[in-house]
């Protein structure tokens, strides 16, 4: 009977005074909660934080280019896939002109200090510019193959030989040219390429040989694509200095 | 969160038996539920009450190894000066004072908190053997105690 008056007589002691934190203490945990967490955003929301960033003359550049193309396959007829591909090298070095805004703007050292290393806030926008010009590209292949009369590798060919040769030469350009000039390179890079395409349509016949071009476009792709893993790769770097 | 809530109190009133200072103890409270907010993404809390009482028994041996406990029970005179303290209690408390750590915190989870012996094992790290033999041991002790008080009449 003792001992059950004692088990009874525990449950009062140690009884502190009323706490008083609780209620500020689980407010805060509660708005902390609602707010957006780094570590807990996802793929989406940061992509789509990301391409608020981007300017729209970007955007509005592809379309540009798209309606100009679709005039010229109006207006030039089968004569049009080279002048098509002219226009492509202006849509690749805008991206990489919007990719390297943050150097250019010397905001690069900022944007490194904030919740997302500047490596994967440039990938974010690699990727989102890269899926808008591959809708640009994808959209005007059918036209080409219609307007032009070519096949589908060689429409191709028009659109991704000059868009990859212009990227890897303006990578190539920003990563060992380290000033803010180097964004007028790339517009001169662009309109350089958008000359060789003219030329090539009276000197080269690429699309005869269409073997020969696809070969092309693909060593061009794998330059492009070493080129802008050694420009992400740089940045990196620049993070861990 | 309310689940958070419920075990606020209990956990309060643990870290207050380890450490006799309600503000130290509400400080280490909010400290354990950090603590589990921190570690509940991570998949690796199985039970609730027992991951709280573990963090909270080491964030108050972790607090008495920076200041001594005498240091802080100073301060509990103060911290509860308004508080009503009945016979019982006190003459309880003073007994349970004298047990050993681990006894005492057993029977302060065992009866005043009503944490099961399970629970109780998994918390202090022992067998569920060796928590009702401290159980057991810890209440004989205290039933002695009294005893020779006259506290408790047959």
């Amino acid at each position: 009977m003792r001992t059950k008056t004692i088990k009874t007589d525990l449950q009062s002691v140690y009884q502190p005074p009323a706490p008083r934190g609780k209620e500020t203490f689980f407010e805060q945990i509660q708005r902390f909660s609602t707010e957006i967490d780094p570590g807990q955003i996802t793929m989406p929301q940061f992509l789509v934080i990301q391409f608020r960033y981007i300017r729209p003359w970007g955007y509005l550049l592809s379309v540009i280019v798209f309606l100009v193309a679709l005039l010229a396959m109006h207006l030039l007829g089968r004569e049009a896939g080279w002048q098509i591909a002219s226009l492509i090298p202006m849509v690749s070095a805008s991206m990489i002109v919007e990719l390297h805004r943050s150097v250019h703007y010397k905001m690069d050292e900022l944007e490194q200090a904030t919740r997302f290393s500047l490596k994967a806030v440039t990938f974010a926008r690699l990727c989102i510019l890269g899926i808008g010009n591959l809708i640009l590209l994808i959209l005007l292949t059918p036209f080409i193959v219609w307007k032009c009369q070519v096949s589908l590798i060689e429409s191709v060919v028009f659109l991704l030989c000059p868009y990859a040769l212009t990227a890897f030469l303006c990578l190539m350009v920003i990563r060992h040219w380290h000033s803010k000039e180097n964004v007028y390179a790339c517009a001169g890079i662009s309109v350089g390429v958008s000359l060789l395409c003219i030329v090539s349509n009276q000197l080269i016949q690429l699309t005869i040989n269409t073997l020969s071009g696809v070969g092309i476009t693909l060593v061009l792709l794998v330059l492009m694509t070493a080129e802008y893993r050694k420009y992400l790769n740089g940045m990196e770097e620049l993070s861990w200095n | 969160m309310s689940d958070l809530e419920k075990f606020y109190d209990k956990i309060y009133r643990y870290c207050f038996m380890k450490l006799h200072n309600p503000q130290i103890a509400e400080d280490i409270t909010q400290e354990t539920f950090l603590h589990y907010l921190k570690a509940e993404g991570k998949g690796e809390i199985k039970n609730l009450e027992s991951y709280l009482y573990a963090v909270a028994r080491n964030l108050c041996v972790d607090f008495y190894r920076i200041q001594p406990l005498e240091s802080i029970a100073n301060e509990k005179m103060i911290g509860t000066d308004d508080c009503e303290w009945n016979s019982t209690r006190l003459v309880l408390e003073q007994a349970m004072e004298d047990l050993p750590d681990d006894e005492r915190e057993v029977l302060f989870l065992r009866y005043t908190n009503g944490v099961s012996v399970n629970e109780i094992a998994k918390i202090i790290g022992v067998s569920r053997f060796s928590v009702y033999r401290k159980e057991k041991h810890a209440l004989k002790v205290l039933r002695d105690k009294l005893d020779r008080r006259d506290f408790y009449e047959d």
